[in-house]
């Protein structure tokens, strides 16, 4: 869902100091020496912030439209439940943080007023 | 780690226990104190008194956000409380009577002031976050160059270690780097266990690389880690 929307919309003007706070967030749980999965909440703001960067045109500004985008958040659910209950290899999701970390980082690294082709 | 304490143990070795935690995680000791507040330290009140805190801290997390956020922020505010209860970690995290909620909301304070210009407040909140320092020092070693941001943070740090000096005394601080090595090469230290739980570069390298070659793993994890600090260090 991250790499989707990471990958979907145009710069805007105060996207880069978020994505760099995201990429930031993301950075510090992919070298902490030890995280659970209860640990994985702050990255919360990451996703909130890779959310308004790239999800959907800057043209949208209607309350529905707000809403639709926080209802694509629970996406990423399934991926962490089956990940720690059902097999217990949450350490695969260190690999989808990687794949988000080279994502922001193109992001970042994109001047304004380019489309990143990201993901 | 006192949460873990509580559940797990007897009244007396439940205090042994804490007491050990708390060397070695000694700011984390002034949440647990109103624990025993309680009459006959009842579990079950500190629990659901913990589970308040941290619904009351997860209500007031997208106040914070939505604020600055043109788009998502106008989404209801009641979409946004669903949202931040349906992220997995944060529910678990509530479940489990976890502290990461607390850091979550740091890490909101900071993200907040940090868009409105306010470094030093920002790093102020970062610093308060410091009883997990794992999950704060990679965070803000990349904002070395933002001086009032680092003024913060310094001066909450050096704060919180002489209460954490207070706390444990010159033993105990000298000894949590022999007691964190000791976890990383003894099997009862599961919290320690790199197997399968946990979502960084070295539960990734440690699930490809075999254990038969440490070294590998170990220059891999180190190298990795380095490379993702310094690109972030670097932007």
């Amino acid at each position: 869902m991250i790499m989707w929307t990471a990958g979907k919309t145009s710069w805007a003007d105060s996207s880069r100091p978020r994505a760099l706070l995201a990429l930031n967030l993301v950075g510090t749980v992919l070298v902490s020496y030890h995280i659970y999965v209860h640990d994985l909440s702050i990255l919360f703001p990451a996703v909130a912030f890779v959310l308004e960067i790239r999800a959907f045109p800057p043209t949208d500004s209607t309350h529905e439209q707000g809403g639709v985008r926080l209802r694509g958040h629970p996406l990423l659910q399934p991926l962490y439940i089956v990940l720690t209950l059902r097999y217990r290899q949450l350490q695969v999701m260190a690999g989808v943080l990687l794949m988000v970390f080279l994502g922001l980082l193109s992001l970042v690294r994109t001047p304004p007023g380019q489309t990143a082709a990201t993901g | 780690m006192t949460t873990r304490c509580r559940n797990r143990y007897s009244e007396s070795s439940r205090r042994a226990r804490c007491r050990d935690a708390a060397r070695f995680f000694p700011i984390i000791i002034l949440l647990s104190k109103p624990y025993y507040l309680f009459p006959r330290h009842s579990d079950l009140a500190a629990y659901v008194t913990w589970l308040v805190v941290n619904l009351a801290l997860l209500c007031l997390i997208p106040l914070l956000l939505r604020r600055r956020l043109v788009r998502l922020g106008k989404a209801v505010l009641n979409l946004w409380l669903l949202a931040c209860l349906a992220l997995f970690p944060i529910f678990v995290a509530l479940i489990q009577g976890q502290d990461s909620i607390l850091l979550l909301f740091l890490y909101c304070l900071a993200c907040a002031d940090l868009e409105r210009g306010s470094e030093l407040a920002a790093g102020t909140w970062l610093a308060s976050g410091l009883y997990k320092y794992h999950l704060v020092l990679p965070f803000v070693l990349p904002l070395w160059r933002r001086k009032k941001l680092m003024a913060g943070f310094l001066s909450v740090a050096v704060i919180l270690g002489f209460i954490s000096l207070a706390v444990t005394g010159w033993q105990g601080l000298l000894g949590y780097p022999r007691y964190v090595w000791g976890t990383e090469h003894d099997l009862k230290y599961v919290l320690n266990s790199p197997h399968g739980n946990t979502a960084n570069l070295r539960g990734l390298i440690a699930a490809v690389v075999p254990v038969s070659h440490p070294e590998i793993r170990t220059g891999l994890i180190v190298s990795l880690s380095a490379i993702v600090l310094a690109i972030s260090c670097w932007q």
